[in-house]
């Protein structure tokens, strides 16, 4: 089913800036500058656990749930290590996958079958491929680096009740099945509230928007609800966060591929 | 005297920790009452996960400064923390305390990992488990209640799972101190504590029952086998934790009823074990599943396992085994030790059953090398790690060979019987597998002893990977594996016979990507040298939630007459398996 994935989020950290990686565009740097600016708000949460519950509704209406248990660390000098573990649908129970992101070159990525107990690796390169055939692609999932795009202001905007920057990102890595995307980041609290993405051929492909933010630890807002729609096949996909942790003693030897051969 | 006062002071301090520990009505009560007070919130939540009891003091003030203190020493390891301190009542004997806490940990293992590294700096601590009802009180003054968003939907349950901070400026503001008149604040009490109950364990029972139907479109070949058939196999599992997760037992049973092939309806234990986690490592004891290897066509290093050939020719369903395996982490790899004090024979087909030899193999006339037979203590050992994009790894076994070679012996009547021989050998294997882009490569290799000459066998190959193919959401995966074994090499070989020795697999991997999970995989294993060929296509999809289809055939042809498998020839089969997940 999912024979490759790169994992989470909006919800792990937007990792740290490798300086110089990532370009301004024609803006004077200001869609560039928000992007870190984001990006340095939401580091120094340590680790996390969660929750998720995956809604997918097709054009028909029909819904299929999957629920996952997620928890994402930070790493010094590296991208999140972030492990998603299956509890629905059934067949997948206890599926396990870990992916080791990196800030340079490929993430690191297993999956753990556990009717055969088996950890394989998976090649981390599919970007544009459906999650758990849900509407959110992989990349969606993957931490969302600074340096994986090249950033431009557009403008200020209202969005809601809030007042947004409104900033277009174009993804570095031409395995991509977006050609951009419009963020809509609120100006306050540097949190995403809407993402349009347009696919290679410029044609509004998706919408995402985020809602039922809350603060934890003083400084992180995490979105409870996360609700994508797929403009071009009239699918939709509902993702909820539940239960969120800060901080609860996770290391880094929690996120090997030794550990994940011991999932139960 | 001296030596008792000071003993009767650290019995003291036991009991006062032990008071402390206590899930305590009062307690409780004493709590929610300060937690009415101005500034301060319950945080239910907090409470009940697995945390660490820093200290105990006589006054809020002097927890504070003692906090402070502690995490000004070991910010290493407390500055993440934001500390509970919590106010206890135990009546007029005692009187009031501040328990000083950090938390809540992931589990119990994360609690005990932070323990020991305080007490490695000499602070005392220890380990609380869950409560049930507690209240936790923020250090920092007095602070607004939840921040909560207002496009957030108001839900009470909400407010009560999640730990909401003030907003803004995080830095723990240093409340005015009052003036303590000890320089520095001693805890009243952190002495070794009776440990309080822990919740119960819940365990969680499921598995599922799945009715097959084996469709064979041509005629028996030999005496006495039967054709088309219809099976039933149920696999009950169980699963229970406690100690935090620390400590777990599975288990999962396994039976098959066939309606034509009596060895087929067959009962066997998959899991049957205790486990314990450390922090860098973990014990096993009892009947467990272990696998080892990269290739899709063949598993030349899996060794630990009994295959359960009636199962599946593809030999990938595995018997239960019998064993005590440790495992230790470290920065230069896991190393796995196994000990297997019980083997496992091989199933094979009975008389009525297809896929056979011409003689049915005569499993009860087994024999062994080991004098031991199947009480043989076998050893195996693995170490293993990930370098970059690689995953490598190195083992050795000593012990049965899972894989026996077949002898004829006479029968008292008249004919022949096939025999199992089960030899002792010692395998030394290699596995690596690489991610690279859109391709994927794997190597596997072992050398043998114990049958004969020594045997070596090798096979390497990739599966490269085109997503979005057709213009679709679809992913199609190209395989190719080469497999080469030695063993047949020279006629006089007295090895288990291969169906792998000179083989080219090539394969095609189709995902949909669709909410059903639908996919399926074909490949054919061709034998350059004799032309014989195995081919086999699987395919797969959920049905709603809780059910999953399956569909496989296998056909197999052109194995010249003189292959141990040429009995195989035309004995082609269709299966189609419904299974119910409960």
């Amino acid at each position: 089913m999912m024979r490759r994935a790169t994992l989470l989020l909006f919800v792990a950290a937007l990792a740290g800036v490798a300086p110089g990686a990532a370009r301004a565009g024609g803006d004077g740097g200001r869609g560039l500058a928000i992007a870190r600016e984001a990006d340095r708000r939401d580091s120094g949460f340590g680790n996390v656990t969660a929750h998720m519950t995956m809604v997918l509704r097709n054009r028909q209406g029909d819904e299929s749930t999957r629920r996952m248990r997620f928890s994402a660390i930070e790493m010094e000098n590296d991208g999140d290590r972030n492990l998603i573990v299956f509890d629905s649908p059934r067949d997948i129970r206890g599926t396990g996958l870990l992916t080791h992101t990196h800030k340079s070159g490929s993430d690191d990525q297993w999956l753990y079958l556990p009717a055969l107990k088996r950890v394989k690796r998976i090649a981390a390169s599919n970007k544009s491929g459906p999650f758990v055939g849900s509407e959110f692609a992989y990349e969606d999932m993957t931490s969302q680096e600074v340096e994986k795009y090249t950033y431009a202001y557009l403008r200020d905007e209202a969005c809601g009740a809030r007042a947004c920057f409104v900033v277009e990102r174009r993804p570095v890595d031409r395995r991509s099945g977006y050609g951009r995307e419009v963020v809509w980041i609120d100006r306050d609290t540097y949190r995403f509230e809407r993402i349009d993405y347009y696919d290679r051929r410029d044609d509004l492909m998706k919408t995402l928007v985020f809602s039922g933010y809350r603060l934890y630890l003083g400084r992180f807002w995490r979105a409870r609800l996360l609700e994508m729609r797929n403009l071009q096949n009239g699918k939709s996909t509902r993702l909820t966060f539940e239960d969120y942790k800060f901080r609860t003693g996770l290391s880094p030897a929690d996120f090997t591929r030794a550990r994940l051969k011991r999932l139960n | 005297m001296a030596g008792i006062s000071r003993f009767t002071a650290v019995l003291a301090a036991g009991v006062v920790a032990a008071a402390l520990m206590a899930p305590d009505v009062r307690a409780a009560s004493a709590t929610t009452r300060a937690a009415s007070g101005a500034g301060e919130w319950r945080v239910a939540v907090a409470a009940r996960g697995w945390r660490v009891q820093l200290a105990a003091y006589r006054s809020r003030a002097v927890a504070l400064a003692g906090w402070r203190r502690l995490a000004g020493a070991h910010p290493d390891l407390l500055a993440a923390f934001e500390p509970g301190i919590e106010r206890v009542d135990l009546g007029t004997q005692m009187g009031v305390f501040f328990r000083l806490r950090i938390g809540p940990f992931a589990d119990a293992r994360a609690a005990r990992r932070m323990c020991r590294a305080l007490g490695d700096r000499g602070v005392d601590c220890f380990v609380i488990p869950p409560e049930t009802e507690a209240s936790v009180s923020s250090p920092t003054e007095p602070a607004p209640p939840p921040a909560t968003e207002a496009e957030a939907p108001p839900s009470s349950e909400t407010s009560a799972v999640e730990a909401p901070t003030p907003p803004a400026p995080a830095p723990v503001p240093a409340p005015p101190v009052v003036a303590a008149p000890e320089p520095e604040p001693a805890p009243v009490a952190t002495a070794e504590p009776a440990p309080s109950p822990a919740p119960a364990p819940r365990g969680r029972f499921s598995g599922f029952v799945a009715p097959e139907l084996r469709i064979f479109p041509r005629d028996e070949k030999f005496a006495g086998q039967e054709g088309t058939g219809l099976s039933v196999a149920v696999q009950p599992e169980y699963f229970v934790e406690w100690d935090g997760g620390a400590q777990n037992f599975a288990a999962t049973g396994f039976a098959r009823l066939d309606q034509h092939d009596g060895r087929r309806t067959h009962l066997d234990l998959r899991e049957f074990r205790w486990e314990y986690l450390g922090d860098d490592w973990m014990l096993r004891v009892g009947a467990d599943k272990v696998f080892w290897g990269a290739l899709e066509s063949e598993h030349l290093v899996d060794i630990i396992n009994q295959t359960d050939l009636v199962e599946d020719p593809d030999g990938e369903d595995k018997l239960g085994q019998p064993m005590v395996s440790l495992a230790l982490d470290r920065d230069w790899g896991t190393t796995e030790l196994f000990v297997m004090p019980y083997f496992h024979e091989r199933t094979f087909a009975g008389a009525e059953g297809r896929l056979r030899t011409p003689i049915p193999v005569d499993v009860a006339a087994a024999e062994y090398e080991a004098g031991a037979e199947r009480y043989h203590p076998d050893l195996a050992i693995r170490w293993a790690r990930s370098m970059g994009p690689w995953d490598i790894g190195l083992a050795h076994f000593y012990g049965t060979s899972r894989e026996p070679r077949f002898l004829t012996r006479a029968k008292s009547g008249g004919g022949f019987r096939l025999v199992p021989r089960y030899d002792l050998i010692n395998q030394t294997s290699v596995d690596l597998q690489g991610a690279f882009g859109d391709w994927l490569l794997k190597f596997e290799a072992m050398t043998r002893t114990g049958h004969g000459e020594r045997i070596f066998a090798a096979g390497g190959g990739f599966e490269y990977t085109i997503t979005g193919a057709f213009d679709s959401q679809a992913d199609v995966g190209l395989l190719l594996e080469v497999l080469y074994d030695d063993r047949n090499d020279d006629n006089g070989s007295t090895a288990p016979p291969t169906l792998f020795d000179n083989d080219v697999f090539t394969g095609l991997r189709f995902s949909l990507n669709d909410v059903d999970g639908s996919e399926v995989l074909a490949g054919v294993v061709t034998d350059w040298r004799s032309g014989a060929r195995a081919f086999s296509i699987e395919a797969s999809r959920r049905l709603g939630e809780q059910a999953k289809i399956g569909l496989e055939a296998r056909t197999f042809d052109a194995f010249p007459s003189n292959d141990f498998f040429s009995s195989l020839n035309r004995d082609d089969y269709i299966q189609i398996e419904l299974s119910y997940y409960f």
